[in-house]
């Protein structure tokens, strides 16, 4: 019987019916049944006990899909990484993470302009999308991280694309995140869009909390 | 935006959090993700407690 692991809270926290604390030193799991039936229940599940455990407690949500071999195991691995995993949860102890996706109105849509019919075309193609890229991160990334405790911004995977960010952000201050993503969303050059407040996916340290269950992995 | 796109919009920052986010447990069983498509349908039921700003 595995144990599946949704993420980890502060010690004590209250959780939502049907789920387990793990208790470890200085943080606990939160730990249940995978749900029942295919991966869009199971999908569903995990999105929403992270969504209800956000409301209560701060949360360090585990990966989807996590599973270790049984309690035992992820107390071993909580004993272990007990410092990387307590300064993960104070790292977003009173934050949440805001999702925002960014575009330029004007940005063609891929392949709507005739392939580059010479080398030299190409290459001021290449740079002129790096420039946009660049304008797009000083108007959109530059204002949003001011208000944010941590970001993560990716420019657009392709020419024209949107740009993808997260933003952790003090829960005093999504208010104020939030206004000035409106702002940029009236901006008539930029298609913007902001989510959340999402428990914060994007910002564990993997480098600390890496865990590995030493059983399983053999 | 109508409400239908914005509700694709967060149901997308949702996959991409539930499927690259959070703490890695390596010796994990990842659970099959089979009906992708099917999978969008049912997270509608979740995304409505998350909030989206409008775009123009």
């Amino acid at each position: 019987m595995t144990t599946y692991v949704f993420g980890f809270v502060e010690p004590g926290a209250a959780l939502p019916p049907l789920l387990r604390r793990v208790p470890g030193p200085g943080v606990d799991a939160v730990v249940g049944e995978p749900a029942a039936g295919d991966a869009r229940e199971a999908l569903l599940r995990h999105g929403e006990v992270l969504q209800r455990l956000l409301a209560s407690t701060a949360v360090v949500p585990a990966r989807f899909g996590s599973a270790v071999t049984d309690d035992a195991a992820l107390e071993r691995l909580m004993t272990e990484r007990a410092a990387g995993l307590r300064a993960a949860l104070g790292r977003v102890r009173g934050r949440v993470e805001l999702a925002v996706r960014a575009a330029w109105a004007s940005s063609p849509p891929p392949r709507a302009e005739p392939a580059p019919t010479s080398g030299r075309e190409w290459l001021l193609r290449k740079a002129a999308d790096a420039e946009a890229a660049r304008r797009l991160r000083s108007r959109v990334d530059s204002p949003l991280t001011e208000l944010a405790a941590d970001g993560r911004w990716a420019s657009p995977s392709a020419p024209g694309g949107p740009a993808t960010a997260a933003y952790l952000v003090d829960s005093v201050d999504v208010e104020a995140f939030t206004a000035r993503a409106r702002q940029l969303a009236a901006d008539p050059e930029l298609v913007l869009t902001c989510t959340g407040p999402w428990p914060p996916y994007s910002f564990v340290d993997l480098a600390d909390v890496d865990l590995v269950d030493e059983e399983a992995a053999r | 935006m109508t409400a239908d796109l914005r509700a694709d919009v967060t149901l997308v920052d949702l996959l991409d959090r539930l499927l690259g986010g959070g703490v890695v447990i390596a010796g994990e069983v990842t659970l099959g993700l089979v009906d992708i498509d099917l999978v969008r349908v049912s997270l509608r039921l979740l995304v409505s407690s998350v909030e989206t700003l409008e775009s123009s």
